[in-house]
């Protein structure tokens, strides 16, 4: 079944046509996820709310663009939302205390290992993750899109509304903040 | 000389850092996603029912019937009965008369405009 019939099957909330379209797109939703919020609970969490939102407001694709860029723009917005509002809950946290009540740290400082990186460059990659965490949201998910999902520049201006030119303006900002990141990281370590 | 040792070897390692996501591949989602996913919705679908389904049972419990009919006819009762903004005649009427005084002195007909000389 091709994209367009299960497009129009969905729309008359087909329970079967759902089951195809979550299977043929989970994992491209997921790894997007897992790449921006850089937590595996998270991210799956995140994923099953994006083809939540995918069911509720079908009705509202209307097939310009391609179904899969109208997925990554939901699970994009999703994801940016939800470090947004993980980002406040944070500062409102520093703001009372740096402990909890029963005198624990709330300060999250784990590494995340992204389970598709080769065994080599775990460590390295674990490096590169955390700088990658630290760059403006339009950044990041430029760079995960293009370097985690293996979208064409092109393709990563239709999900974030730029063109090819931006896009690629983006990334190369992206790769000099992240070496700027690495070279802190590697100094600091080194002093 | 240190110096630039130690810059090369940031610079082999960022590049290596920089690298480290050749050949990366896809993650999968985890297993048992669609199920999952299908048991969280039934459970939110299920949530937003027993929210109308309380208060439908809530608002049909005879008590509450009684009360909202008790109330109604209490309401009903005092605008017919106590008359609770009625005015008083007298005053009225006198209100109105000074009322009605002040309006022809200060309202002018068309006669008016024709007899009035400037």
């Amino acid at each position: 079944m091709d994209e367009h019939e299960l497009v129009s099957l969905l729309k008359q909330k087909d329970r079967q046509a759902f089951k195809l379209i979550v299977e043929r797109w989970q994992d491209m939703v997921f790894n997007t996820s897992l790449g921006i919020v850089q937590n595996y609970e998270d991210a799956e969490d995140l994923s099953q709310e994006v083809f939540i939102q995918v069911f509720e407001s079908i009705s509202s694709f209307k097939g310009v663009a391609k179904f899969s860029t109208w997925l990554y723009r939901i699970t994009v917005r999703k994801c940016l939302d939800h470090l947004r509002s993980k980002r406040s809950k944070k500062r409102f946290a520093f703001l009372k205390s740096l402990y909890g009540d029963d005198n624990k740290t709330i300060v999250d400082s784990q590494d995340f290992v992204h389970p598709g990186v080769k065994i080599e460059n775990k460590e390295s990659a674990a490096r590169l993750f955390k700088a990658l965490d630290q760059l403006p949201d339009t950044q990041k998910v430029a760079f995960v899109l293009n370097k985690i999902e293996g979208l064409r520049y092109d393709e990563v201006g239709e999900v974030l509304g730029l063109s090819g030119s931006a896009v690629d303006g983006l990334l190369q900002r992206a790769k000099k903040n992240l070496q700027n990141q690495l070279l802190n990281y590697y100094s600091f370590y080194k002093d | 000389m240190q110096t630039v040792i130690m810059k090369n070897n940031f610079d082999k390692e960022i590049n290596k850092a920089s690298s480290s996501l050749d050949g990366i591949q896809r993650a999968e989602a985890p297993s048992w996603f669609f199920t999952k996913l299908e048991a969280r919705m039934l459970r939110q679908a299920d949530n937003s029912k027993n929210y109308w389904e309380n208060i439908s049972s809530w608002l049909t419990r005879p008590a509450v019937v009684m009360a909202a009919i008790c109330l109604i006819i209490f309401i009903n009762a005092s605008v017919l009965f106590f008359k609770p903004f009625a005015k008083n005649d007298t005053l009225a009427t006198v209100s109105e008369q000074t009322s009605s005084d002040e309006y022809s002195q200060l309202s002018t007909t068309l006669f008016d405009y024709e007899t009035i000389k400037p």
